[in-house]
This record gives C-alpha cells, structure tokens and sequence, in this order.
C-alpha cells in the first residue's frame, strides 16, 4: 500500500479542502472500537437484515428511467424519447408528477405495494463527469476521488463484525473481480455463475498449503473461493447459460446471490453490477438500447424479488449509477455525462410508496452548469438510514468510517420500516 | 556470475514475455545487457508482424453491412419462415482474430513483442460491444496498434484514433458540429465521448489538467472524423473518411492552445500536442512500469522513463530501453498477477497444449476476461486486487485441472525446474514432488505463486 497524498478540487458542498489520503489510513485501528447496538443475531426472531446493491455502471439516464412529466420543460427537452416510450406503451404514473418509464413494471408494483422508493435529482458529491473517478467516489464512500484503497460498503462489513459474533463470510460480490466498494480490510467471497465442473478438494489443500507458506494473497482468496463452493448454489447448465444474452445470465446473478443471502449461515452484505448504461447514442428509452436495459433491470428485481422472499421483509435492494445524464438530447440521439440523477431502494423493509425530490426544475438557468440535472439529495443522506436503521450500525460509526466527512450531510428520515 | 545471469534469463521470459516453452532452454545472452538488446529486437519483430490470411476490417465491416442488408430484405419481404437466414460474420471473425493471435503468442520466442501490443491494445482499448465492433475489434490491433509498438507514441495514437474500431466504439462517426453544414439543418449534434476518452484515458489523464469547455472544444475539433458506411459515400466501405460538412469551422482553444487549422489538420495538431505533453509523458510511463514491474511502480523509475519520452518526443523503444535498463525492473520477487489471457498463454507454452478456439474463449470468459470485450474505454485492468478473487482463482483452478486432465505432463517437477528456472521455490517444488497423481502435480504447478505471478 502507498501513502500518495491525493489532491481534489474544492467544490461548492462546502467540503474540507485538507481531506486527503493520510487521513484515511489512519482510520482503519479505529475500526473495532465503533460497531453495532450489540444483537444476538442467533436470537430467535432477531432481525437480520440483508443489503444488497446494484450499481450501475455507465451514468443510467434517470429522467428517461423516472420522467418528471408534469414539469413542462421535460416535454419541451425530451420529445423525442417520450414519444418513442410512448410508442411502446403507457408511463407508469408514481404521483402525478413523475413516471416511470413502461419497462420497469415490477418497480412500479413494488413502489404501489410501498415497498419501494424512488429518489431523484441525487448525486454523489462528485461533480465531473469522468466514469473511473464517479465511481470511485461513489464506491469509495470518500467525498472526491483521492485513489482509495477501501469501499463504504467493506467499511461497513467491518463495523458490523465484531467478536465472534457474526460469521466471517458475511460480505459478497457476485461477479470476477471484486470492485472497490468491497474492497478493504473485511474479507468477503465472491461469486460468478460456473460452469466447469468442480476441482478436488485434496488439491485444494495441498495448494492452500503451499500458498500459505508463499503468497498470502493467494491463500486469503482460495481459502473464500473454497468455503463458497460449499454454500455455492447448484451447477447452471451450458444450456441456460446460452440464453437470451444479458436478461437469462442476470435472472441466475439474481438467483445466485439470493440463494447465499437467504441462507442461515451465508452473505448478509452484497454487491452485483450492471454495465451498459452509457448512452451517448441511440439512446431509444421506448423500443431501443435503453428500454432493453430497463428489461433486464425489472427482471433483476423481480427475481429478486422471487428468491429473497424468505427474508424480503429484513432487505433492502439499493440501485444506484455514478451520475445522470445531460438533460439535453445529444446530436447522436444520446445523452453525455450528467450529474444529477435517480437511484431507488427497493424491499420489504423500506417504508416506500413515495418519491423523493427535491426538484430543482429544467429551465436553463435552473441546470447545474446549463446542461445537467442540479442535483439537490446528496446519495449518502439516501443510504446512511439505511445503514443506521436497517444494519444496525451506530450513525457515529458512519460518520467517521463508512462516510468520513459527511456530518453535513444528514440522513434522511421515514426510509425503514421500523 | 553464472546464478545472475540464469536469473535474468528466467525473468526475461517470465516477467517480460509469456514464460518459457517447455522447449526452450537458454537465450543467447551473457549479460544483462545483451538480454535487453534480445527483448528490444523481439518488440521490433512483433511491429511488423503480419496476418496474411486475415480480412482486413474494411472486408470484415463489408461483409458486416452486406449481412444486415440481406437480414432487412429478408425481413421486408416478409419471407422468415422457411429461407434460410445467413449466419451472423461476427463469432467466426472473432474466433478467427483469437485463433491468430494466440498461435503468434504461444509460438514467439520470448513474447515481449506480443505483450507489447497487448499492452498498448489494452491503453486504446475498445471492445466488441455489438456485432459491428466484434467484427473490427480484432483487426484493430493488427492494424492500428501493431505496427507502432517500436515507434513513436505520437504515430500511435494517430493510427488507433483514425481507425474505424475507435471512432465507431466511441460514436464518433455522427457526430456533427452544431456550426457546420449538417449541423446548422439540426439543433444539436456533438458527441463528447471520443475526445473526453482521449484526453482521460489515452494521453494526459484524468489529472492532466483539462477542463469541461477543453473537452467540449476538442470534440468540436473531431467532428466529421467518420466512417465510409455501406452506401460507400466518399470512399472504401470501412475506412476511415474526414467528412468536412459535419466538421465545426473555426479555431478552437484547448488546454491554453488555440488551434485554428483547419478541417482534418486541426484535430491532427492537437492530438501531436497531446502526444507530446508532460502530463501525457508522466501517465503513460506510469502505465507501462505499472503493466510490467510493479502495481505500485517505483517512482524513481516512472520518473526515468517519463524522462526518456520527454528527451526524445516519445519514442518508444527508447522507453522501453529505459525501462529494461534499470535494475527496478529486474527483482526477483514476481509481484503482478498474470491476468487470465497471460495465465493461459504461459500454460500453452509450459505444457504444450493449444485450447480450441470455441474453448479457449469460453474459458476465458469465465475466468473474467472476455477475449476482445473489455469492460469499458479504460480497458482490463492490470492491478492484482481486480483479479484476485476467490471465484476467479477456483476458476483458474478448476481449468488446470480440466488441462491436466486431458493432457497429463510426464516429469512435472523436472518441467518445473525447467520453466521456472531459479524462480521455482523449495515449497513449490516440494507440493509437486509429493503429488499423489501427474495430473495434480500439473495443477499444483499451474496454480503455484510462481506461475500465477510474473
């Protein structure tokens, strides 16, 4: 690990201009000391409560995903996409104000069943418009992009394992790497759909043997990769696997991960993310690029929805993006980097039905620098309750490990069931 | 004297180009320095490689563009049922591309060359998104990458920029200056992504110093750098083509420098300014040490490469020489992780074994790595904390195995001795010595620190 001090910009949320690099090694000998409200997790009806999140990698359009039809420049700036969603089927009405786009019909249900909220105008505090460094602020949990070495949500893993209390695979990242949001000092599995069949577990041990004696690295990430086959949800077939592209591998992401979260002994903490959703051309959010993606996303959910319904009333999904896009419609049919933008928390924990925006308006001179969405929720106020209220996590623990220099940011109210 | 040199012959292999054959034995190099000279010659060869039996993309696109033509005429008449529909180009092109280049990896003698071009293929990354980019994502790195690796970064990035793959993987080939014949029919049609990747991701960084209006200003400056499409409106269907009544007129100013050229020569200047720029000179010796030495790179020695591409406007075997030179590069200890393509090319070369191409795709897809489709502009990642994982290692695993199983090594510890040469640990040699079957001896070796590192 290097000590590079990192260096960033001074932005208008008013953040301190020191913050840096330093500061956060230190942090991690603080980590034990913070932690939950104490709980018996075995305890018989204890809660014990599942975090999933979905990012979403590419910058997702929320005004084409939660269109803001009752505000009249929407319908002067956006023309174009609303009668291509138009074309294909009705917007799903939230409140009057905003809906949803037609795709996304299990959102809908959900949010109808209140069991959904839907947040828009919200950013990370970042305000440029670069993909690796938005997503490492948002992943990060960090106020700018500094090169971190850690993520919120590792952060978070470690202030709810304390003594012996919680098993230690309590953290998952379903795909082949694991990205930076569960990168830290907390060790979680990862997972990926597989289809070849399955090495002998003498090999294993003898490599494990060998790696111990060499290379730490290696051995931490074998000993995980192990302990996961025995929990790992069946074999998928080649045959599945071929499917229909995108949406089949996501129904089995989905089916994957819910099998590990529902069991008594796997993951409590997890992460997947969907890539595509870059759309500086083409854009089409009715019949085209777009409305395909929200087909898979729906579908995502309302697997979900499915496989985690043992433990639905104790999850919360999060669906978040590193930033909006540009109000305007490019000269390609797409959109460009934006800045604010949609994210939604979904499950039977939150206590949904509801929209909330703060909503800044689309005139000109009502935009973040003339093109983009001003945002007006910072993220973290959205997922700091549910940190608090739903993990079980001390806010002073958030405060100072999960999202350091964030006390001006206050989370917001009425987002868990209680 | 004679330990030293064995050394530096195993990390030449090792760290610089694919690992050993099982054939091979020692380079005809007494010294260090002649060992550099071997490697500089190896990156000189690999620049002129070339496929022969390989379409070029302007054929792959033709026959890209003529397949979605008989598909839509087939479709308007309305004749689905029954016709037979022709195949989609894409997977056989693909499969063709991967076939080509692993052959020239597993089969080059030390592979600096090859990992040369993969290296840069990687820094201007695009990828098969779609089945148009699956078609030219292979031919780009024959075409536009290849033939620079031993030359100028400058004449690089020319090439990779003017080459249907980027232009069309970044939605350049439409976007139109607001100001410029076909822009002033329309209200709007900028497309910023190609310049904002150019200036983040292929020359100056995301710290470079550019702002917003810089990167405005320079898509302005790209406009009408398209593409010949299928009604062959100027030019060869495929190929690159500068349309100058999409193009913004006017001088445009970008990182404090006003570039008045006019048409293709205006973008051409800038990106020879970016070419040359320190902070462009600081980022990519930072990538090239990080991709080679070190996921954290020694400072020093980033410094001296930088150096290098400042003193001599960016050539690139200089910089090469630089880093070869230094005595950072040569550290016994193998710090990097071998990303599943150069895990599975070192096993090819170790074991002698040459997956089928449908296989070989397969495995590599499941092991994280695609072939042609990375995840983003920014290409696959080269620190060890992307690739470590517990999935990706059982994978890796449950894949030697599967070699092991189809193709049992005879003498795996005297094959160790052999590839590995004075890298091969006591522990790694011991597991293997005490293996209860050939097969998992293979997969002990495969899968040992040593050769999963470089």
């Amino acid at each position: 690990m290097s000590s590079k001090a990192g260096t960033w910009k001074f932005n208008d949320m008013n953040l301190n201009p020191e913050f840096d690099r330093r500061h956060i090694l230190h942090m991690g000998t603080g980590l034990a000391a913070f932690g939950l409200i104490p709980r018996l997790a075995s305890a018989a009806g204890a809660p014990d409560p599942r975090l999933l999140l979905v990012n979403l990698r590419g910058g997702l359009d929320g005004i084409s995903a939660v269109m803001p039809v009752g505000d009249p420049d929407y319908m002067r700036l956006r023309s174009s996409f609303f009668s291509d969603v138009k074309s294909k089927g009705m917007p799903l009405d939230l409140d009057g104000f905003f809906a949803l786009n037609p795709e996304l019909k299990t959102l809908h249900r959900l949010f109808r069943k209140r069991q959904a909220i839907i947040a828009h105008a919200t950013a990370t505090p970042y305000r440029k418009r670069s993909h690796f460094d938005a997503q490492e602020v948002l992943e990060s949990g960090f106020p700018a992009a500094i090169k971190a070495d850690s993520g919120w949500m590792n952060r978070a893993i470690s202030g709810l394992q304390t003594e012996g209390q919680i098993s230690h695979n309590l953290g998952l990242s379903v795909g082949h790497a694991i990205p930076l949001i569960m990168r830290g000092p907390a060790k979680v599995l990862s997972w990926a759909p597989q289809i070849l069949p399955q090495s002998s577990g003498d090999t294993i041990d003898r490599l494990m043997q060998l790696y111990q004696a060499r290379d730490p690295e290696l051995a931490t990430a074998l000993k995980m990769g192990a302990q996961l086959d025995a929990m790992a949800p069946e074999r998928i077939s080649r045959k599945s696997m071929r499917g229909r592209g995108n949406l089949k591998a996501l129904e089995q992401v989905a089916k994957g991960a819910a099998k590990l979260l529902v069991r008594s002994d796997g993951a409590r903490i997890a992460t997947a993310s969907i890539d595509g959703w870059d759309t500086h051309a083409n854009e089409k959010p009715g019949t085209g690029r777009l409305a395909r993606l929200f087909r898979a996303l729906d579908k995502l959910v309302a697997t979900l929805e499915q496989e985690l319904e043992p433990v639905w009333n104790d999850t919360v999904v999060a669906v978040v993006t590193e930033f909006g896009r540009t109000v305007n419609v490019n000269g390609t049919a797409g959109t460009d980097h934006g800045t604010g933008g949609v994210a939604f928390l979904i499950g039977g924990s939150i206590k949904g039905g509801r929209v909330i925006a703060d909503w800044p308006g689309l005139r000109e001179r009502e935009l973040f620098e003339g093109r983009d969405l001003r945002p007006t929720t910072d993220l973290r106020a959205l997922i700091k309750p549910v940190l608090t209220d739903h993990l079980g996590l001390s806010a002073r623990f958030v405060e100072n490990d999960v999202f350091p220099e964030s006390s001006s940011i206050k989370a917001l109210q009425n987002i868990i069931l209680s | 004297m004679k330990q030293e040199i064995e050394l530096s012959q195993a990390l030449a292999f090792h760290r610089f180009g694919w690992g050993r054959r099982y054939d091979q034995r020692a380079l005809p190099a007494g010294s260090r320095a002649q060992l550099v000279a071997l490697l500089l010659d190896d990156a000189e060869n690999s620049s002129s490689l070339s496929f022969d039996d390989l379409p070029a993309s302007r054929d792959t696109l033709k026959t890209w563009f003529d397949y979605r033509r008989e598909i839509k005429a087939i479709r308007a008449r309305k004749q689905e049922a029954g016709v037979e529909k022709p195949k989609s180009p894409s997977r056989q092109f693909l499969l063709g591309e991967l076939e080509a280049r692993f052959d020239a990896d597993r089969m080059s003698e030390i592979g600096f060359g090859e990992r040369l071009v993969d290296f840069w293929s990687n820094h201007f990354a695009v990828s098969a998104i779609n089945p148009r980019m699956a078609v030219i994502a292979g031919p780009y790195r024959r075409e536009a990458v290849r033939p620079h690796i031993s030359g100028r970064f400058e004449d690089l990035l020319l090439s990779v920029t003017r080459h249907p793959a980027m232009i069309h993987y970044l939605d350049n080939q439409v976007s139109m200056g607001p100001n410029s014949k076909a822009g002033r029919r329309r209200s709007k049609g900028l497309n910023e992504n190609l310049a904002r990747e150019i200036l983040e991701l292929h020359t100056v960084g995301v710290n470079g110093g550019y702002t917003q209006q810089d990167v405005t200003n320079f898509a302005k400056v790209l406009t009408g750098w398209s593409i010949v499409g299928p009604k062959a409106r100027g030019g060869t269907i495929g190929t690159f083509i500068f349309r100058r009544f999409m193009h913004e007129p006017g001088a445009q100013k970008i990182m404090g420098k006003v570039y008045d050229q006019r048409d293709l020569e205006q973008g051409i200047s800038v990106l020879r300014t970016l070419a040359h720029h320190p902070a462009t000179a600081r980022f990519v010796s930072q990538k090239l040490v990080q991709h080679f030495v070190s996921d954290d790179p020694p400072k020093i020695l980033v410094a001296r490469v930088e150096q290098t591409f400042l003193n001599s406007g960016g050539d690139l075997q200089r910089m090469y020489e630089t880093l070869l030179q230094d005595t950072n590069s040569w550290q016994p200890e193998l710090r990097k992780i071998r990303r599943p393509y150069e895990y599975v090319v070192a096993t090819s070369r170790a074991f002698n074994v040459r997956p089928k191409p449908k296989n070989l795709f397969g495995s590599l897809k499941l092991m994280g790595q695609q072939p042609f489709r990375p995840p983003s502009p920014q290409g696959w990642p080269d620190v060890g904390e992307s690739w470590i994982a517990p999935d990706a290692l059982k994978t890796r695993l449950d894949w030697a195995e599967q070699v092991a199983r189809r193709r049992p090594s005879r003498d795996v510890r005297a094959l160790a001795r052999d590839i590995l040469g004075p890298l091969l640990s006591d522990e790694t040699d011991l597991a293997i010595a005490r293996a209860e079957s050939a097969k998992q001896a293979m997969a002990l070796m495969m899968l040992s620190p040593e050769f999963q590192r470089r």
